[in-house]
């Protein structure tokens, strides 16, 4: 049975794989190995510990398995406030420099397509990609590596600040499909870089997004991401090293996709480094919202801070799992996470899973998970003074999902993401609670 | 003396429970088929419809693989090197404790268990499992009287056969996991518990359960109901003597609360741990489930793990009955090679269903101690909470704590938490104590009984006492 709903993919798959073989050796033997490790496993069941409470089986079967042409309109208009000046556009996982603007790009920053690179120096860009984004069996990592065409290159070395928008668009209004986008980041010499990064779509689309990321000694990078209403399936891989004094901070914001999977691998590979990682979310009908992150100290004196809230409506389903490793020579370790949801329907699902592994004694960890509804009590107080049931709920939810916005600087951006995520809000009736 | 030769002397301490029993043992040879469990029903005179069920669950235990998921690492087991039957060998019936082996009765003189002596000191009913078959059970004239049945498993198949058939299995299945298979398979005996409505059962039970045969599996099976309105408090605690190779011990503990019912259950497990090189030590693969059957039921765990090579156990409660409380108390210490994967699921089917998790883990040495507990709220529990608490202290820098808890929540009205915070043995309150004249050994176990205060205060007294001791011992040498 599985068998045949995996067929469209591996079809597809067989066919990349002839078809771009001879580009370059490395590559080649890269896309070959992902694309047997996929005909092997294909799409993980429910049964496999990490995909739990993720079913892919609408992904499996063969909607998704056609790419999505190389061309296409951009969905959806510009609205976020975004205080950068430098654009950048991919749509159907290819970069746009028709519709990107990077006049305003510093001299110390380099932004280019993945393609041009392949193109240009393969090598190099090849050995980075190996670095940043080693090979594992992972469903949509074989993938990517199976369809590795196009993506972005983002250097930056020297002190510099640049803020970046990136919009990755589908465009499924034709043809059903997916994209696969490659990123690298590679941050040096005290940089520090912000990128908005938003995701938007029309039609049946799988989005399937990695970067591979290195922060060098003393550089920032912040990262402010949001998944517009109307998107898809979107599997978000971020696998990034930071170190000594560095800083990488990441925000996810969103609502109304059908799917969506975010995986982080953050490694503290410096002293003194520092992760955050941001979540806020709400959902509604049968979609699902699952927030999978791996944090490593791996040397000591380093510090991590999560946080995670959802509101789930509908027929929802949230998940949250939450690993924090925390190697042997990782002394004076500061690590805190925490996750919390509350559940608005009966038929709403969380299932968190918040993870210590300690290996080091002088360490500080905690974590916290807490799934409960709205507040009776908090909500008969605002009723009693006048606010209606449907404001008095959107004020609990926003000050619910404030605690994640707190440091967001972009005021006018920090209104628009508490906007959105209160616009999702399913009505008190709708809902059944 | 310098802190060194006393670190060393303490470091080089050893197991104080280890000596060997020799008497004579009457052993099936080691392997297991068909014909094994047809000669256990045999040599233990069980009827045909535990023959059967045991046959099935055998069946179906060789359809299975054993698990690899739990966060240790073990020897494989090889299931046909164990002896799955084996008794001291009845000389004559016994009347009395008199007759009962000397040589037994020194065994459990060592272990400071004089059955003489709580028969006529204390208010405990003893039922001692040696080697899987039960030597003498005290107290029982005094319990009948109220109506509670408190005997070993094999005298209850013949004596009560309609209550064991009732609700052997009944909350955990032989097709539960791998050991509950292997279990019902081959058990040897074990102790089963009878509370008629609305008795308060007026003494603590407790069995102690003892390994002696070189490469005996013990697999012990513990039935407990209790019927509405009564209440019970049953205590389990273990020590074994030394051994080179792994043993297994893979029992079942079944808890049944009918309405307004309450079960407590405590343990004091304390197997030999394994040498300070990581040789030798129990493997102690338990399944203890407990059923909040009835309204208003209530059953307790209370546990403290200081010895096994590898400990993984997961006593848990199924909040059935509305109202139902599940509890579920923990310490775990692992020291030198020692693993622990332990902790609880508390699963919330009945309206206002509560639960609560206490965890406290500690490792030193080189020890591994995983936290690794479920929460699951069904649609069905209205106003189901929960809460859970599970922390971790670590002495060495070798050692490692883990914490893996599942939440998963299907029902809006449910309040769920879980907090979780690792922490060492700041150098500053060590220093506090020195000041003052308390050793560094001493003000270990002083914060380390402190940290697990919690869990202790929900220990009958006598527990209690032997727990605080037991941890001290067992984190000897763990200190520097």
């Amino acid at each position: 049975m599985s068998t045949e709903t995996v067929d469209p993919w591996h079809a597809m798959l067989s066919q990349q794989v002839a078809d771009s073989a001879g580009a370059h050796s490395s590559l080649d033997q890269r896309r070959q190995s992902a694309s047997e490790l996929f005909q092997q496993s294909g799409f993980p069941t429910r049964k496999h510990e990490e995909w739990r409470y993720t079913p892919l089986k609408s992904v499996a079967q063969g909607e998704y398995s056609a790419l999505l042409p190389a061309d296409g309109a951009l969905p959806g208009d510009d609205e976020l406030a975004t205080t950068s000046d430098i654009r950048i556009v991919l749509i159907n996982g290819r970069f746009r420099d028709d519709l990107s603007d990077l006049t305003a790009l510093p001299d110390e920053v380099s932004i280019r397509g993945l393609a041009g690179m392949l193109a240009e120096n393969p090598d190099s860009v090849i050995e980075s990609i190996d670095r940043l984004i080693p090979s594992e069996d992972h469903p949509f990592q074989n993938l990517a590596d199976v369809f590795l065409c196009d993506g972005l290159v983002i250097d930056a070395q020297g002190e510099t600040d640049a803020r970046i928008h990136i919009v990755h668009a589908q465009d499924g209004s034709a043809v059903s499909g997916s994209s696969h986008v490659s990123g690298l980041v590679r941050l040096s010499g005290g940089a520090k870089i912000e990128i908005l990064e938003e995701f938007r779509s029309r039609g049946t689309t799988l989005a399937n997004i990695r970067w591979g990321m290195e922060i060098g000694s003393g550089c920032e990078f912040s990262r402010q991401r949001v998944v517009r209403p109307g998107c898809d399936v979107l599997y978000h891989g971020t696998r990034v090293q930071v170190e000594g004094k560095a800083i990488f901070r990441d925000l996810i914001a969103g609502s109304g996709a059908r799917l969506v999977r975010n995986e982080i691998h953050a490694i503290l590979a410096g002293p003194e480094g520092h992760v955050d990682l941001l979540g806020g979310y709400v959902s509604n009908g049968d979609e699902i919202v699952d927030h999978h992150t791996v944090i490593e100290h791996a040397v000591e004196d380093c510090t991590s801070r999560e946080i995670y809230r959802g509101v789930l409506g509908g027929g929802s389903r949230g998940a949250f799992t939450g690993m924090i490793h925390v190697h042997q020579d990782a002394q004076r370790t500061d690590a805190e996470q925490s996750n919390d949801a509350i559940l608005l329907s009966r038929s709403a699902e969380m299932n968190t899973r918040p993870r210590l592994e300690i290996y080091a004694d002088d360490v500080k960890c905690t974590h916290g998970a807490t799934v409960g509804e709205l507040d009776d009590e908090s909500l008969f107080y605002l009723r009693s003074r006048g606010v209606g049931l449907e404001e008095a709920r959107r004020m609990l939810v926003r000050a619910f999902t404030a605690e994640v916005f707190k440091d967001l600087e972009n005021e006018a951006l920090k209104e628009q993401f508490i906007e959105q995520l209160q616009e999702a809000m399913p009505a008190a009736g709708e809902s059944g609670s | 003396m310098s802190e060194a030769e006393e670190l060393q002397k303490l470091a080089d301490k050893e197991y104080e429970f280890g000596f060997v029993t020799d008497v004579e043992s009457d052993s099936l040879p080691p392997g297991l088929d068909e014909d094994t469990i047809r000669e256990i029903v045999r040599r233990k005179g069980e009827p045909d419809w535990l023959l059967e069920y045991r046959l099935k669950a055998f069946r179906h235990w060789q359809t299975m693989e054993d698990p690899a998921w739990a966060k240790v690492n073990k020897n494989v087991v090889n299931y046909q090197d164990l002896i799955y039957y084996s008794a001291p060998k009845p000389k004559k019936q016994l009347e009395s404790l008199d007759e009962v082996d000397p040589e037994l009765l020194e065994t459990f003189e060592k272990l400071g268990i004089s059955l003489e002596e709580q028969k006529r000191l204390s208010n405990v009913a003893v039922d001692a499992v040696f080697d899987s078959v039960s030597v003498a059970t005290t107290f029982s004239d005094k319990l009948a009287e109220l109506g509670i049945i408190f005997c070993s498993f094999s005298e209850a198949v013949k004596e009560h056969p309609e209550l064991i058939r009732k609700y052997l299995g009944s909350v955990v299945p032989y097709t539960d996991n791998f050991y509950s298979a292997l279990n019902s398979a081959v058990f040897s005996d074990g102790s089963f518990c009878y509370i008629p409505k609305g008795v308060a059962c007026p003494m603590e039970l407790s069995t102690y359960f003892r390994i002696n045969a070189a490469g005996t599996g013990q697999f012990e099976r513990t039935l407990i109901v209790a019927d509405e309105g009564s209440t019970v408090s049953y205590l389990e605690g273990c020590t074994a003597p030394m051994r080179d190779e792994n043993q297994l011990h893979a029992a079942v503990v079944e808890l049944v609360a009918l309405e307004e019912a309450t079960i407590k259950y405590s343990t004091v497990q304390n197997w030999y741990p394994g040498d300070a090189d990581g040789v030798g030590g129990i493997y102690n693969f338990v399944t203890k489930r407990g059923l909040c059957k009835g309204d208003r039921s209530k059953i307790s765990w209370t546990q403290v793990e200081t010895g096994s090579a590898i400990t993984w156990k997961y006593p848990s409660c199924i909040l059935q009955g509305d109202d139902s409380i599940g509890e579920f108390y923990s310490v775990a210490l692992t020291n030198n090679f020692q693993q622990a994967d332990t902790g609880t699921k508390m699963v919330h089917l009945g309206k206002r269903t509560k639960s609560t998790i206490i965890s406290k883990g500690i490792s030193a040495g080189k020890g591994q101690n995983t936290y690794r507990g479920l929460v699951d709220i069904k649609k069905g529990a209205e106003d189901a909470r929960n809460f859970s608490q599970c922390d971790s202290m670590l002495l060495g820098d070798r050692c490692g704590a883990h914490t893996f808890p599942y939440v998963e929540v299907r029902n809006p009205s449910a309040k769920v938490e879980h907090e979780a915070t690792t922490s060492k043995i700041g150098e500053d309150q060590i220093f506090y104590c020195n000041q003052r004249g308390i050793s560094t050994e001493d003000a270990v176990s002083m914060i380390v009984n402190g940290f697990c205060k919690e869990v202790f205060s929900e220990l009958p007294m006598e527990f209690a006492v032997e727990a605080q001791k037991l941890l001290a011992v067992s984190l000897e040498g763990s200190v520097g």
